[in-house]
C-alpha cells in the first residue's frame, strides 16, 4: 500500500478521498490554489503545497505543477478526484513518466473513452447497444443526410470532443440538418478546438441510468448496481438515486453483468461508470463511460456497503478485488441531493458568500443520513470554483422511507448566508412524479 | 539558456518579501547582508527536471535581512517566501502600477459582485468595449465568471451613472479577479 498519496483536487472530493486514505492508513497530501490556502477543509491533509493563483488553469489544472508537488511531497500515488484533470490522459501519462501511480485506468483507455465516437465503437464491439447513428465523425453534410434518413428523424448532432451541451444541434428534417450541421461544427471548433461531429437518433423522454463498476488489475470486475440520474438541469445532475426505479430486478442484474463484461473487454481498470440512456421503449443505449470516481458515488456505497474511494486506492496499489458478484448485495434504497450555492428562485444564479449557519441535519429517520461536505459555518464559499456545498444522502430499507428521511433532513437543515438549492430539492421530493418514480430528463418534476 | 522567472514581491512596511512564483525545488541562496538589485539571479527552481532561474524584478532593491536558510533542493510552493529584504532606495513607486485605479471624482461602472472579469467574448475576439466607445443602457461591457457560470455585464444608468457616457479607461485587465464594488470602467467626465 502507498504511504503517501497526493489528492490532486479541492473541496468536497478532496475531503472524501482523504477519508478513504485514513481508512487505509495512508497519509493524505493536499494541494491548494492561493484562494484555498486558508480554507478549513485543508486541515484534513497531513501536508499541503500551494500550486499557484486562484485561476484553475494556473493551479488545479496544471499537470506539471501537480506532478512536481507529488514528487517533492514524496507521494507515490495521485488521486485526481473528479473534474479538473480526472479524465486527462496527458496527466495520467505524466504521472507515470515520473514514477507516480495515477489512480484510475490506463491513459490509453482514458483516451479512447474521452472521445465519443471511439468510445461508442469500442462499447458496441464489447456488446452494448448504442444509439443508431453514424460510425464516428461525419465526413460531410451528404453523409449526415444519409445517416439521418437511415436512423430516422429527429436526430441529434454532437461534437466528438464534446460535453456540456455545446456543439449539439437537434434536427427534425433534411433542411434543419443542413443548417444544423454547419452550426454544430462551428460551435464544436470554437469550444473544443476540433470540428468533428457525429449524429445519433434523438430519443425524447429518456432516462439517465448508469452502472457503477470496480475492476482490478487481474481481470476481475464487479458492478455495484445502477444509479438513476434523470433529475438534471442543463445536463447538471441534481438528485441521484440507487437503485433506479425504472428497472426491474432482472433488468438491473442483466444490465450490470453486461456492463462489467464490456468494461473488462476494453481493458478497464479501477472504478468507472457506464452511462446509459433508457429510451421510453425500455431499450438501454450506451452513452459514455466516465473513467473516474463520480460525484454521486455515495448512493452506491450506501446500498452496497462498499467504500468505492478506498477500493480505488487498493486497486491502484495492486490488491486484488477480493469480491465476486454474489458478494455485492443491494440493500434498500439511497437518494442523494446536491446542495449547491445557487438560487433556484432566481434562475440558479450562483451565490458565493459566507456561510453564517451551516447545519445539515443527520438525526432524523426512519432511515439514516450521510452528509459529504468540506464546509462549516463561518466558511467563505469562493466564487472561483463550482457551487457544490454538500451532498445529503438518505438510505433506508425502501424508497418511500428514503424519500421521507431526506425530506426530514432537509426540512430540519439550517443554512444561512448563501441561497441554496434546498427549496428545489424539497419541491422535487414532494412531487407526485418523483414519488412514483415516473420521471425523465426532460423536466424537473415539482419545479417549473 | 535557462528559463527565467521573476520573483513575486510582497511589501510589508519597509520589509520586502520575495516569494517563489511556482512549485518546485529551490537551490542556492544568498547570505544575510547581500544587496539584491533588479535582475539579480537569486537561485534556481527545478520543476520536473527543468531549471528556471529566479530573478529580482524591476523596482526592487534591498539587503537580505533573513539568516541564510537551508535551501538546497528545498521543496517550495507558490508564494513561499525565499528572501526577506530591507528596502534600499526607492522601492515604493511604480511597482504595483499595472492596475490603474479610478480617480476619486470619476464616474465608474463598478463590479456587481466578486468573480473574474473577461473583456472579450472569446480569446481571439475584439473587446466588448474600448476607450472612446459610447455606452448606453444595455451596452455589453464584459463577462463576469462566478462558479464557472458566465453572466454579461451591461451598462446601466444607475448608482449615479448618466443614461449615456463615453468610456475613458478600462481599469481591469482581461481575466482579472474582481471584488464586489471594484471600479471596472471609468467614464469620461463632462461629455
Amino acid at each position: 500500500m502507498f504511504q503517501r498519496l497526493l489528492i490532486a483536487n479541492r473541496g468536497e472530493v478532496a475531503v472524501r478521498i482523504a477519508r478513504a486514505c485514513r481508512a487505509l492508513g495512508v497519509s493524505p497530501l493536499g494541494v491548494v490554489s492561493e484562494a484555498d490556502r486558508d480554507a478549513s477543509w485543508v486541515d484534513v491533509m497531513d501536508e499541503v503545497t500551494v500550486l499557484g493563483p486562484a485561476a484553475a488553469s494556473a493551479s488545479y489544472l496544471d499537470p506539471a505543477k501537480l506532478v512536481q508537488a507529488a514528487l517533492q511531497m514524496r507521494a507515490s500515488a495521485v488521486h485526481p478526484g473528479w473534474g479538473f484533470l480526472a479524465e486527462n490522459p496527458r496527466f495520467a501519462t505524466l504521472c507515470r513518466q515520473h514514477g507516480v501511480r495515477f489512480i484510475g485506468p490506463s491513459a490509453a483507455v482514458m483516451r479512447r473513452m474521452a472521445l465519443k465516437s471511439p468510445a461508442k465503437q469500442a462499447m458496441a464491439a464489447a456488446g452494448l447497444d448504442v444509439v443508431p447513428g453514424s460510425d464516428g465523425p461525419l465526413p460531410d453534410v451528404e453523409a449526415a443526410l444519409a445517416v439521418a434518413r437511415d436512423a430516422g428523424y429527429p436526430v441529434l448532432l454532437k461534437a466528438d470532443s464534446g460535453g456540456g451541451g455545446r456543439g449539439m444541434r437537434l434536427a427534425a428534417n433534411d433542411a434543419e440538418l443542413r443548417t444544423g450541421y454547419a452550426a454544430a461544427r462551428a460551435e464544436a471548433l470554437a469550444a473544443f478546438g476540433r470540428d468533428a461531429v457525429y449524429l445519433e437518433r434523438y430519443l425524447a423522454a429518456g432516462r439517465h441510468v448508469e452502472v457503477q463498476l470496480l475492476c482490478d488489475s487481474y481481470g476481475n470486475g464487479v458492478h455495484l448496481y445502477d444509479r438513476e440520474c434523470s433529475i438534471q438541469r442543463k445536463h447538471q445532475k441534481l438528485i441521484e438515486e440507487s437503485p433506479s426505479p425504472a428497472l426491474t430486478d432482472d433488468a438491473r442484474h442483466e444490465l450490470g453483468l453486461r456492463s462489467v463484461r464490456a468494461a473488462l473487454e476494453v481493458g478497464y481498470e479501477n472504478a468507472g461508470t457506464i452511462e446509459f440512456l433508457r429510451a421510453a421503449s425500455g431499450e438501454m443505449y450506451f452513452m459514455e463511460m466516465n473513467t473516474r470516481l463520480q460525484v454521486e458515488h455515495p448512493v452506491s456505497e450506501c446500498v452496497t456497503g462498499l467504500d468505492i474511494a478506498a477500493r480505488q486506492i487498493e486497486i491502484a496499489a495492486g490488491r486484488p478485488l477480493g469480491l465476486v458478484q454474489d458478494d455485492v448485495r443491494l440493500s434498500g434504497a439511497a437518494i442523494e441531493c446536491r446542495i449547491n450555492a445557487e438560487d433556484p428562485s432566481d434562475d440558479f444564479r450562483p451565490t458565493p458568500g459566507t456561510l453564517e449557519r451551516f447545519e445539515l441535519a443527520t438525526d432524523v429517520g426512519p432511515g439514516t443520513v450521510r452528509v459529504d461536505t468540506h464546509l462549516r459555518a463561518g466558511d467563505r464559499v469562493s466564487p472561483h470554483y463550482d457551487s457544490l456545498l454538500a451532498k445529503v444522502i438518505a438510505h433506508a430499507p425502501t424508497r418511500e422511507q428514503a424519500i421521507a428521511t431526506l425530506v426530514a433532513a432537509l426540512e430540519k437543515s439550517d443554512v444561512r448566508g448563501v441561497e441554496t438549492t434546498i427549496p428545489l430539492h424539497l419541491a422535487v421530493l414532494a412531487s407526485e412524479a418523483f414519488q412514483s418514480g415516473e420521471y425523465d430528463t426532460s423536466t424537473i418534476p415539482g419545479w417549473s | 539558456m535557462a528559463k527565467r522567472l521573476e520573483l513575486l514581491v510582497h511589501r510589508d512596511g519597509a520589509a520586502v518579501h520575495l516569494a517563489c512564483p511556482a512549485v518546485g525545488r529551490f537551490t542556492c541562496s544568498f547570505d544575510k547582508g547581500r544587496v539584491l538589485t533588479p535582475g539579480t539571479v537569486v537561485g534556481v527552481l527545478e520543476t520536473l527536471g527543468q531549471a528556471t532561474e529566479l530573478v529580482v524584478p524591476a523596482a526592487v532593491t534591498g539587503r537580505v535581512a533573513n539568516a541564510r536558510p537551508e535551501l538546497v533542493h528545498a521543496p517550495v510552493g507558490f508564494k513561499t517566501v525565499l528572501y526577506e529584504l530591507t528596502a534600499l532606495g526607492d522601492v515604493e513607486a511604480g511597482a504595483d502600477d499595472a492596475t490603474a485605479t479610478a480617480s476619486n471624482s470619476a464616474l465608474a461602472v463598478r463590479a456587481p459582485y466578486s468573480g473574474r472579469i473577461w473583456l472579450r467574448p472569446s480569446p481571439d475576439a475584439a473587446p466588448f468595449v474600448q476607450p472612446g466607445d459610447e455606452l448606453t443602457a444595455g451596452t455589453t461591457l464584459a463577462l463576469i465568471e462566478v462558479m464557472k457560470t458566465f453572466t454579461h455585464l451591461h451598462y446601466e444608468a444607475k448608482d449615479g451613472l448618466p443614461p449615456a457616457g463615453r468610456l475613458a479607461r478600462v481599469l481591469v485587465t482581461d481575466g482579472a479577479e474582481i471584488a464586489d464594488d471594484d471600479a471596472l470602467f471609468e467614464l469620461a467626465t463632462g461629455s
